[in-house]
C-alpha cells in the first residue's frame, strides 16, 4: 500500500516534467506541440549517446541532453511556428497549422532516431548512473533516480509557476497568452519570448526524457507518444495553459493510473486516462484550474 | 513508420512508403519476365517498412544469404535463384496487392508476410494461383488449412511451451506470476490457454496472471503488484521494449526472484536492461552458439557479410525458409522448375525428413506434414548474450 | 510652434485591401505639445495612432521622429524608441494586478538588452524587476493610483482603469505618448481629471498626441489639433482654427453618407485581432 503511494508519486512526478513543458507551450503560444514527446526521447537517446562509449558523467549528460531537446525545440519555434503564427493572424488556422508541423517534426525526430538505435530499445549504460535502492523498512523502498525525479519535478514545478507568477519574463509571457498585439505595443519583443519559451519546454521535455532513460530500463521512439497520450489528459483535467492545473492533474492521473494497476484490471490503465478526459470535458470543460482567456471562447 | 505513428500520421507515410515500394519493389528481378530454363525465379512478399520492419528486414537479410549460398554452391546445378522483394508496409491491403502481382508473375514459390493478417489475406490468393506459399512468422492456426499449397516457418512460442515450464520447474521453483500484452491476442491466448495449465500440471502454482497494455512504459506499479505473494519466479509475455523496461522496474523494487520470458526477448531486446537481465531465460529458434553443423554454418556465412551484427532467429528464419524451398527444388531432379513441380518437392522433402538449416535438423510437423518445425533452444541471457541452456527436439509439442 | 518636430508624418497611406484608411496624410508634432486629433468615425484617426505605435504597416509615405525613418521598426522596438500608447478600449490582463499590469509596460528590456544576461545572472535580474517596480509605483503616483496597486483592475470603475492604462504606458517613460479616446464612456468629472491629468503631464514636457471625438475636451487641453477625414488631414492649426474650419463643421455635422465605408476597416483594425480582449469591462 505503502509501496503503491509511493510508485503513483514517482509517476505523478514523471507525468510533471513530461506535462509542463507541453503546457506551457499550449497555454501561452497555442501550440500544441505534439512533437514534444519526439523530443523527450530525442533527449534520452542523445543520454544514450553520450554515454554509451564514454564516462560522460550524470551532471554534464543531462545539462548537454536537455539543451540539445531544447535546441531541436527552439528551431522548430523558428524555421515553423514563428512563420505560421505571422502567416496567419487567426489564431484558430496557425493552432491547426501549427499541429500539422508539429506531428511532421515528430516523425522527422522520431526517424532520425529509430534509424540510428535500428528501432531497438535503448538506454544508457549503468555506468552512467549507478542505481542504488533504499529500504524505508519491510519490502518498501525507494530507489535514487525515482527520489532525484520526485525532487526535480518539485524544483521545476515550483520555479516554473512562481516563474510566471513573478519574474518579467513570466508577466510577458501570460501577457503574450492573453493579449499578444497589445503585449508587443507595451515593448515586450514577443518573438524573443516565444523562442524563449519554446527553448524552456524543449528543455523540459529534454529533463525529463534523460532522467526517463535512466529509470526505465529501455526507451524507445514509441515510448515519447505513449507519454504525449496521458500528457493530453493531464492538459485537460487541469486546464489548458495552467502550471498548477497540470502540476494537480499530474499526480491525480498518477494516482488513478496506479490505483487501478495495483487493485484493478491493469489493462484498463490507459482507460484512466480518457476515461478522465471524456468526464472532465462533459462535466467541466475548461479543466480544474481554468484560465480566464478560455472562458471567451 | 514504426508503432508511435499517430493515426493520421501513419496514414500519410504509409501512402507515401507505399508509392516507394511499389517502384523498388522488383528490382532485384532483374526483369526476367520469363524464367528461362536456368532461372528459378520466387517472390517474397516482406515486411520492408511499417509496424514489424525490424522483423522484415532480419527475414530478408537471413533469405538472401541463402540464395547467395544456394547459387554459389551449385546444389541445383546451373540453375539460379532469382529472390524479388515486394513490400508489403506491415500493411494488409498492401501485402494483399503485392500477393496478388506475385502470383500473377512467373515466381514458381511465393514466401509471405509475418503479420498474421497479412498472412492471412494473401495465402488464399496463392492457394488459387496453385503456387506454393511458405509463410514466414505467423503463428494463426487458420494459416495452414487455407490448402495444400500452404507451408508455415514460425517460430511459434507455442512450440516452446514446454521447454520453459520443464525449466521452471527443474529450478525447483514452486509458484509464478505471468504478465502478458493485454491487446496481444496470441500472447494473451498462449499466456492464459497454455502457459498456465502446462505449469499447473508440472508443479508450479501460478499465483496470477496480469495483463498490461503494450504501450505502459511505467511499471513501477505494476512490479509492486507482481512482487505481492512473493512469487518464486514471474514470467513476461510481452513484447518489445516492455521486456526491458519490466525487468528493470522489478530488480528495482527489490525482486530477487526468477524472471523469464518469450522469444520477443532476443534479438539483443535485453541490452537496455543491462546486467539486471542476467539469468532471464527464454526460448528461440535460433541463437548463435548452436553446436549443429548446419548452424554453424550459417552462423558463419552471416558474419562474413555482416560483420558487426550478431545473427538472431529472424535471420535465421529467413535462412532456412530459403533453404526449404532449395531442398524442395534439389528432390524434383534437375529439370525445369514450375509451380507444379515445387508443390511435389515439397511434399517430398516433407516425406523424406525435413533439411538442415540455421536453427538445426528441421522437420515437417502437423496433419498434413505442412508445419515446418525446428528444434528450437532454451537460452538465458547473461551479461549481453544468449546462452545455451537446453537444446530442443523438432516438433516437441506434437509429442505432448 | 517653435520647437523643431518630435514626429513627423509624410503623405501616409495604408490600404486594406481595397479600402484606403489613410490617403497622404500629413502630421507633425514638436516636441512638448498637446496635440489634438479630430475627425468623424472612421476618418483613419485611429489607423493613424496604429501607424505612429508601429501596429499597421504603412503603404505609401514615411514617418520620422527626430528625422530618422522609424517605419520599418516593430511595435515593440518603437516602444522602445520611446512611443507609447494607450487603446480605445482597456487592455488590461485581467489576471494580473495593478501594479503588474503597470510593469509589464516598463518591459522595454526586452527589446534594448539581451534577454539571456538578464535571465541568467540573478542578481541583474533581481536589480531589473526592482527597477521596474520602482518605475512602475512612480507611474501610479503619477496617474493617483498608488493606492490601488494590488487591486485586480476589473474591479476598479472604468475611469480608474483607464488611469491605470495611461500609468502603464508612462512606466516606459515615454517621450511621444499616444492617447486613443481615453476618455470615451466616462463621466463628466471623470473627463475632467484626465484633462487635468494629461495638462500637467504636458506641463513636465511630454509630448503627447491625444485621439478625441469630443471638441470641448480637445479646446480644454490642446494647444493645437489636426482634423482628419476620409484618411486625409483636412484642417490643421490651433484648436480654435481647427474647429471653425468649414471642412470640418461639413465633417462633424454633414456626416452619416461616405464616412461609413471606411469605418469597418478601421473598426477591425482598432479591436486587434478579432480574439483580442477587447471588452474586457465593456
Amino acid at each position: 500500500m505503502l509501496q503503491q503511494l509511493i510508485n503513483a508519486i514517482v509517476f505523478g512526478s514523471v507525468l510533471t516534467l513530461f506535462s509542463l513543458g507541453l503546457s506551457l507551450a499550449w497555454g501561452t503560444l497555442d501550440v500544441l506541440n505534439l512533437a514534444h514527446g519526439a523530443v523527450f526521447v530525442f533527449a534520452g537517446f542523445i543520454t544514450y549517446e553520450l554515454t554509451k562509449d564514454s564516462t560522460m558523467s550524470f551532471v554534464p549528460t543531462l545539462i548537454v541532453a536537455s539543451l540539445a531537446a531544447g535546441a531541436v525545440t527552439l528551431a522548430l519555434e523558428l524555421v515553423a511556428f514563428r512563420r505560421i503564427r505571422l502567416h496567419f493572424p487567426a489564431r484558430r488556422q496557425a493552432e491547426l497549422s501549427m499541429l500539422v508541423v508539429s506531428v511532421g517534426a515528430a516523425t522527422v525526430i522520431g526517424e532520425v532516431v529509430s534509424h540510428q538505435t535500428s528501432e531497438a530499445a535503448f538506454s544508457p549504460p549503468a555506468s552512467a548512473f549507478s542505481i542504488h535502492r533504499y529500504s524505508l523498512g519491510g519490502s518498501v523502498g525507494i530507489t535514487n533516480i525515482q527520489i532525484l525525479i520526485v525532487v526535480a519535478a518539485i524544483i521545476v514545478a515550483v520555479a516554473l509557476d512562481q516563474g510566471i507568477r513573478r519574474t518579467r519574463y513570466g508577466r510577458a509571457i501570460r501577457a503574450l497568452a492573453y493579449d499578444p498585439t497589445t503585449t508587443q505595443l507595451l515593448g515586450v519583443n514577443v518573438g524573443a519570448v516565444a523562442a524563449a519559451t519554446m527553448f524552456l519546454a524543449g528543455a523540459l521535455a529534454g529533463l525529463a526524457g534523460v532522467m526517463l532513460a535512466i529509470y526505465l530500463g529501455g526507451e524507445e521512439v514509441a515510448t515519447g507518444q505513449d507519454y504525449l497520450l496521458t500528457a493530453f489528459a493531464i492538459l485537460i483535467v487541469g486546464g489548458v495553459g495552467s502550471i498548477r492545473g497540470a502540476i494537480v492533474s499530474a499526480y491525480l492521473i498518477a494516482l488513478a493510473e496506479t490505483a487501478v494497476v495495483a487493485y484493478g484490471p491493469s489493462q484498463w490503465r490507459d482507460g484512466v486516462a480518457f476515461l478522465l478526459i471524456l468526464v472532465m470535458l462533459l462535466v467541466r470543460p475548461q479543466g480544474l484550474f481554468a484560465r480566464r482567456r478560455f472562458q471567451r471562447a | 513508420m514504426a508503432r508511435w505513428a499517430l493515426a493520421p500520421l501513419a496514414l500519410i507515410a504509409g501512402l507515401a512508403i507505399a508509392a516507394c515500394g511499389s517502384s523498388s519493389g522488383s528490382s532485384e528481378s532483374g526483369g526476367s519476365k520469363e524464367a528461362s530454363s536456368g532461372t528459378i525465379p520466387v517472390t517474397f512478399v516482406a515486411d520492408q517498412t511499417g509496424l514489424v520492419s525490424y522483423v522484415g528486414e532480419k527475414v530478408i537479410a537471413g533469405m538472401k544469404l541463402a540464395v547467395e549460398e544456394i547459387n554459389s554452391s551449385g546444389e541445383l546445378g546451373k540453375r539460379k535463384i532469382v529472390l524479388s522483394i515486394a513490400n508489403s508496409n506491415s500493411d494488409t491491403a498492401t501485402a494483399t496487392t503485392q500477393m496478388a502481382a506475385a502470383v500473377k508473375s512467373n515466381a514458381v514459390a511465393v514466401f509471405g508476410p509475418a503479420l498474421s493478417a497479412e498472412a492471412l489475406a494473401t495465402a488464399p490468393l496463392a492457394q488459387r494461383a496453385k503456387v506454393v506459399d511458405i509463410g514466414t512468422l505467423s503463428e494463426d492456426t487458420g494459416f495452414l488449412p487455407i490448402g495444400n499449397y500452404i507451408y508455415r516457418l514460425t517460430c511459434s512460442q507455442l512450440r516452446y511451451d514446454p521447454l520453459i515450464v520443464e525449466h521452471v520447474a527443474k529450478l525447483g521453483l514452486k509458484s509464478t506470476k505471468i504478465v502478458y500484452a493485454s491487446d496481444n491476442p496470441t500472447l494473451s491466448e498462449e499466456t492464459t490457454e497454455h502457459m498456465v495449465p502446462e505449469l499447473e500440471k508440472a508443479g508450479v502454482k501460478v499465483q496470477g496472471t496480469v495483463g498490461v497494455p503494450s504501450t505502459t512504459t511505467e511499471f513501477s506499479s505494476l512490479a509492486t503488484k507482481l512482487e505481492s505473494g512473493n512469487p518464486e519466479s514471474i514470467g513476461l509475455m510481452v513484447v518489445g521494449a516492455a521486456n526491458p523496461d519490466l525487468i528493470t522496474a522489478l530488480r528495482h523494487s527489490g525482486y530477487k526472484g526468477v524472471i523469464w520470458g518469450e522469444q520477443s526477448a532476443t534479438a539483443g531486446a535485453l541490452v537496455p536492461a543491462g546486467e539486471l537481465a542476467n539469468g532471464f531465460f527464454y526460448a528461440v529458434d535460433y541463437t548463435e552458439s548452436l553446436p549443429y553443423e548446419s548452424s554453424k554454418k550459417f552462423t558463419e556465412l552471416f558474419k562474413q557479410k555482416h560483420p558487426k551484427e550478431i545473427p538472431y532467429g529472424y535471420d535465421a528464419n529467413g535462412y532456412d525458409a530459403m533453404k526449404a524451398f532449395a531442398k524442395a527444388v534439389s528432390l524434383e531432379g534437375s529439370g525445369p522448375v514450375t509451380r507444379e513441380s515445387v508443390l511435389k518437392g515439397m511434399q517430398k522433402e516433407a516425406a523424406s525428413g525435413g533439411f538442415e538449416g540455421a536453427s538445426g535438423k528441421t522437420i515437417f510437423v502437423g496433419p498434413e506434414h505442412r508445419d515446418i518445425a525446428v528444434p528450437g533452444v532454451l537460452v538465458e541471457w547473461k551479461d549481453g548474450a544468449e546462452h545455451i541452456v537446453k537444446l530442443g527436439t523438432p516438433g516437441l509439442e506434437q509429442q505432448q | 510652434m517653435s520647437a523643431a518636430p518630435l514626429l513627423e508624418v509624410r503623405d501616409a497611406s495604408v490600404r486594406f485591401g481595397g479600402v484606403h484608411a489613410l490617403r497622404g496624410a500629413e502630421l507633425s508634432v514638436s516636441t512638448g505639445s498637446l496635440c489634438g486629433l479630430i475627425g468623424p468615425n472612421g476618418s483613419g484617426k485611429s489607423t493613424l495612432v496604429n501607424v505612429i505605435s508601429r501596429l499597421t504597416k504603412l503603404t505609401g509615405g514615411a514617418l520620422l521622429m527626430d528625422g530618422d525613418e522609424i517605419d520599418s521598426l516593430s511595435a515593440d522596438r518603437a516602444r522602445a524608441a520611446g512611443i507609447a500608447r494607450t487603446f480605445q478600449t482597456v487592455r488590461l490582463l485581467p489576471s494580473m494586478d495593478v501594479l503588474a499590469n503597470v510593469m509589464l509596460g516598463g518591459a522595454t528590456h526586452f527589446a534594448q538588452r539581451s534577454v539571456a544576461v538578464n535571465w541568467l545572472w540573478p542578481p541583474r535580474r533581481a536589480n531589473a524587476n526592482r527597477t521596474a517596480r520602482q518605475a512602475a509605483l512612480v507611474a501610479l503616483e503619477r496617474v493617483g493610483m498608488a493606492a490601488h496597486a494590488h487591486a485586480r483592475p476589473q474591479a476598479l470603475p472604468y475611469g480608474q482603469q483607464r488611469r491605470v492604462e495611461i500609468a502603464r504606458a508612462l512606466a516606459s517613460r515615454p517621450r511621444l505618448l499616444l492617447l486613443d479616446e481615453p476618455t470615451a464612456g466616462m463621466s463628466h468629472h471623470e473627463r475632467e481629471e484626465v484633462g487635468d491629468l494629461l495638462m500637467e503631464l504636458r506641463r513636465e514636457g511630454l509630448t503627447q498626441v491625444l485621439v478625441e471625438h469630443d471638441l470641448a475636451m480637445i479646446h480644454r487641453v490642446c494647444d493645437h489639433a489636426h482634423a482628419l477625414n476620409f484618411g486625409r488631414v483636412i484642417a490643421s492649426g490651433s484648436t480654435q482654427e481647427v474647429a471653425a474650419d468649414p471642412g470640418v463643421r461639413e465633417a462633424y455635422l454633414g456626416h452619416g453618407s461616405s464616412g461609413e465605408r471606411a469605418q469597418d476597416s478601421e473598426r477591425a483594425q482598432e479591436s486587434g485581432p478579432p480574439e483580442s480582449p477587447a471588452k474586457v469591462s465593456q
